[in-house]
């Protein structure tokens, strides 16, 4: 009680006026409250509208209406919590009655005397006339909850913004193009990491390999950041996806020479120890789960190149034998595997996996016949053991001569030569691993170039290469998906390209199109200057033309600056 | 002081207040409000400037008041070639009955209790000047001695608009010492033909005395007893300050066209004021309203146009307006 200890001809009255300020005051802080929560919603749901608003006309970024959408509750919620503890003193709300009952300042007055000149010759009369006045009005209902003006406008701006999620954005041809760039370059360099952190967990890698994987990585995350303009990311990627095959061609070249002396050598020691069969007995109990091991990493192999092939790859994955047989053809004339049969071959890096795991297997056997003498039966069912594993090396045809000739030593009893020849396999494998992992690589950055350079989406691009992969003839990794996808853009009938000589990509000369047009048949009788000259003009508007894909226009753009009289 | 007692002083005072007015009535038609603010000043104890055109009754008024009131009355027409010593006294050289020669002080017509300065500028301010001391420290400096003045002590100065020919403008520090500046307008036409009744019939009847000395003071202390609560004082401070171009709350046309603002004073006055005026209207307290009302006789002589001001003709009531308007009249929390 405020007035407690205050002479008693001021406590009567003055325990009526401080009952009434208190009731008063607790009525207030509930319809502050409620106010509050008013007052955040109409506020939240302007700024919702007034973002959605801008969300429609402009491009901005898509959390913005998402964001805006939580400031409605939010508000809501700091609003009327605001409201709540924003407490008023007993005078001010005293004085607030006053304006409200129009009193002109008695009760304010009564209630300062009170409080702070209870001895004031005024005090009793002035308390006595305000507590009069009080009675005189109906302060009980002074405060009233009801729905506040900012209640309607809330509920205005509400039904605004559940109609403008109907409405459709309006996004310019320009800013669509350049989103689907953006998010085409994002999807690529996701692809990418997720591509070289899988490889790079992949036992036995060499370390220029794990150099490519590691620089894939890293082009991969600017291209997800977009850190990368589109023209320097297609730089980046075709020389290193040029990079990578040569890579992959050395390797396999230098494979395919040292396999094919150490044949020859091989080959004058056939007649070696045939007493190695000391580890047979172990064999015996080994293959078994060695095999099914092999076995199921082959089928695992298989399994997870036909989960995941893409639409050209099918074709090539329906008939691997004459994958095989053409990547054995190409091979045939060296009788070394080369990175064209490989790519011709459709391998990737699933199937390097498996060769590796093969080699490994193989790499055991070897060692088994080297260590143990075998009986016949051993033999026998190690020979079965190789025949079932013929198939795992199909990939890797210098591996298949390998284990065919083991196979046959083997048969002939001569355990130590086949060792040596299980031996030559297991590299023969590991080497068709190792330029496949560069291959698969190097086809994966140039699937990404091709998402960086047409905008499409990462299954596109693979659809696009591996039809246009199994075609190629250049030395360009994906160079003929750039040429199919410019085939593939709609142009005028004279324009189509009958013929494109040389590789289309970013930061290399301009390829040779052939295109059908009409042939002049008789000398010029116009200037070139001239029609340079009334050309020029239309270039830039030409160039700028959304037709032409973003990547390409600084070259094409290049291209008409140059090609001046 | 019980409460009957305290009742009893106040009736006293509406009863005196009421003669005063009835007083007033017979002899100067309408002008309630000039009356009005002109008695607010008078139980306040400040100075008053009447400011209007010639015939308007101002020099009515103040006669009026004086017969009214049991108090020496002193009338100076303000002329230019008056001069200080005319107002406050000077000493003069008298013969004795022994035949010697002695200086006398002889007291000028500021030694009264009532003090009608009638056209007040049209003395030079050198002239006008010789009122400061008197009407801020009620005591007067006259060859090299203070004589305190009798209470109570009031100063009704009349004037002239200033663009008429001959004046002199009063200066601030002389303008910051009237109490009130009150503008008397013409009458309607009612009150016109009122006029003319009592100016063209028959004599009226004299003033009668209705206030005492001993009782004036009385009430001018018991007006100095009515409470004004914390927010008519905040509001009285926040009008003020609100007149200083300078100040960030400062109202727009204040910012525009005022050089300088209201004084403290010119708070002091309004509160004062309002508290005679709560009184006058049977209240105890007084209130923002009351602010409101006195607002204009307070504050208008003590805003200093500024060159773009006078330029544009803007009149220091128009912004005293503004600053009613825009000055909140409650502070924010209490708002709510």
């Amino acid at each position: 009680m405020v007035g407690a200890g205050k002479p008693g001809f001021v406590n009567a009255d003055f325990q009526y006026l401080e009952q009434a300020a208190r009731q008063t005051r607790r009525r207030l802080r509930a319809v502050q409250l409620w106010q509050g929560l008013w007052q955040g919603l109409a506020l939240g749901a302007a700024i919702w509208v007034g973002v959605l608003a801008v969300y429609k006309l402009l491009p901005v970024p898509d959390v913005w209406p998402r964001m805006a959408l939580w400031a409605v509750p939010t508000l809501t919620v700091t609003g009327a919590l605001l409201q709540w503890l924003g407490r008023r003193t007993l005078a001010q709300t005293v004085h607030w009655m006053d304006a409200q009952l129009a009193l002109k300042e008695r009760l304010v007055t009564a209630w300062e005397l009170a409080l702070h000149k209870a001895q004031h010759p005024w005090a009793p009369l002035v308390i006595g006339r305000a507590a009069q006045a009080l009675r005189q009005t109906p302060w009980q209902r002074l405060v009233r909850l009801q729905l506040p003006r900012q209640a309607s406008w809330a509920g205005a701006l509400l039904v605004v913004g559940f109609a403008l999620l109907w409405v459709p954005e309006y996004r310019t041809h320009a800013w669509r193009e350049r989103q689907r760039q953006a998010q085409a370059q994002r999807e690529a360099g996701r692809e990418l990491v997720a591509f070289a952190r899988q490889e790079l967990r992949a036992p036995d890698l060499t370390p220029d390999l794990q150099t490519a994987l590691r620089e894939i990585e890293a082009i991969g995350r600017q291209l997800s950041e977009l850190t990368l303009p589109p023209e320097q990311a297609l730089q980046a990627l075709a020389e290193l996806a040029r990079r990578l095959e040569s890579q992959a061609r050395t390797t396999a070249d230098s494979r395919g020479t040292e396999q094919q002396a150490t044949r020859t050598a091989g080959n004058s020691n056939a007649s070696a120890d045939s007493t190695r069969a000391a580890s047979v007995p172990a064999l015996s109990s080994q293959p078994a789960g060695e095999r099914a091991t092999v076995a199921k990493s082959q089928a695992l192999a298989a399994q997870d190149s036909r989960l995941s092939p893409t639409a050209g790859e099918l074709p090539q994955r329906s008939d691997p034998a004459r994958s095989t047989s053409e990547g054995a053809r190409l091979g045939s004339e060296t009788d070394r595997p080369t990175a064209s049969g490989l790519a011709m071959s459709g391998l990737d890096a699933a199937d390097a996996a498996a060769l590796t795991a093969l080699a490994q297997r193989l790499d055991e056997l070897a060692g088994a016949l080297e260590q143990a003498g075998l009986n016949p039966a051993e033999q026998q069912r190690l020979a079965s053991e190789l025949e079932s594993l013929l198939p795992g090396a199909a990939t890797s045809r210098a591996a298949r001569q390998w284990l065919q000739s083991a196979l046959k030593d083997l048969k002939a009893g001569n355990c130590s030569s086949a060792s040596r020849a299980l031996s030559q396999a297991a590299s023969a494998c590991r080497g068709t691993g190792q330029s496949q992992r560069l291959l698969a690589a190097s086809r994966k950055v140039a699937q990404a170039a091709a998402c960086v350079g047409t905008g499409r989406s990462w299954m596109e691009c693979s659809s696009a290469i591996s039809s246009a992969g199994g075609s190629s003839a250049g030395t360009q990794p994906g160079g003929d998906l750039y040429n199919e996808s410019l085939r593939a853009m709609p142009r005028p009938a004279g324009l189509a390209p009958e013929r494109l000589v040389g590789p289309w990509l970013p930061g290399t000369p301009m390829p040779v199109l052939r295109t059908r047009g009409e042939a002049l048949q008789t000398p010029a009788n116009v200037a070139i200057g001239e029609v340079t000259a009334a050309a020029t003009p239309a270039n830039p508007q030409a160039v700028n033309l959304d037709r032409i894909p973003r990547a390409y226009r600084q070259t094409v753009r290049s291209y008409f600056d140059e090609s001046q009289p | 002081m019980s409460p009957s007692e305290l009742e009893q002083q106040i009736e006293s005072f509406h009863r005196a207040v009421t003669a005063l007015r009835a007083e007033i009535g017979r002899m100067l038609v309408g002008q309630e409000t000039v009356v009005e603010q002109t008695l607010i000043a008078l139980f306040a104890g400040g100075h008053v400037l009447l400011e209007g055109v010639p015939g308007l009754g101002k020099t009515l008024l103040v006669r009026t008041l004086a017969q009214a009131l049991d108090l020496r009355f002193q009338r100076i027409q303000f002329t230019p070639d008056l001069m200080p010593a005319d107002i406050l006294g000077t000493n003069l050289v008298i013969e004795g009955p022994d035949g010697r020669r002695r200086f006398e002080f002889q007291a000028g017509p500021i030694f009264a209790q009532l003090i009608l300065a009638d056209e007040i500028n049209r003395a030079t301010p050198k002239t006008q000047s010789a009122l400061l001391e008197a009407m801020q420290e009620r005591q007067v400096t006259a060859a090299g001695e203070r004589r305190r003045l009798e209470e109570p002590f009031f100063v009704l100065a009349t004037q002239n608009p200033i663009d008429q020919e001959g004046t002199y403008p009063l200066p601030e520090a002389q303008l910051d010492r009237f109490f009130f500046k009150i503008l008397v307008g013409y009458p309607d036409e009612a009150e016109l033909v009122e006029v003319l009744d009592r100016t063209t019939g028959e004599e009226p009847e004299p003033v009668r005395t209705v206030l005492d000395r001993s009782t004036l003071l009385a009430h001018m202390r018991l007006v100095r007893q009515v409470p004004a609560p914390r927010p008519v004082k905040d509001y009285a401070a926040r009008l003020v300050l609100a007149t200083h171009p300078d100040h960030p709350s400062a109202v727009p046309l204040a910012r525009q066209y005022l050089r300088y603002g209201s004084s403290p004073r010119g708070a002091q006055a309004l509160v004062l004021a309002g508290k005679v005026r709560a009184l006058l209207h049977g209240r105890l307290n007084a209130s923002l309203e009351d602010l409101q009302a006195v607002a204009p006789p307070a504050l208008r002589h003590r805003l200093i146009l500024n060159f773009e001001g006078q330029a544009e003709g803007i009149t220091p009531d128009q912004i005293v307006s503004q600053l009613l308007e825009q000055v909140p009249r409650l502070r924010p929390e209490t708002v709510g």
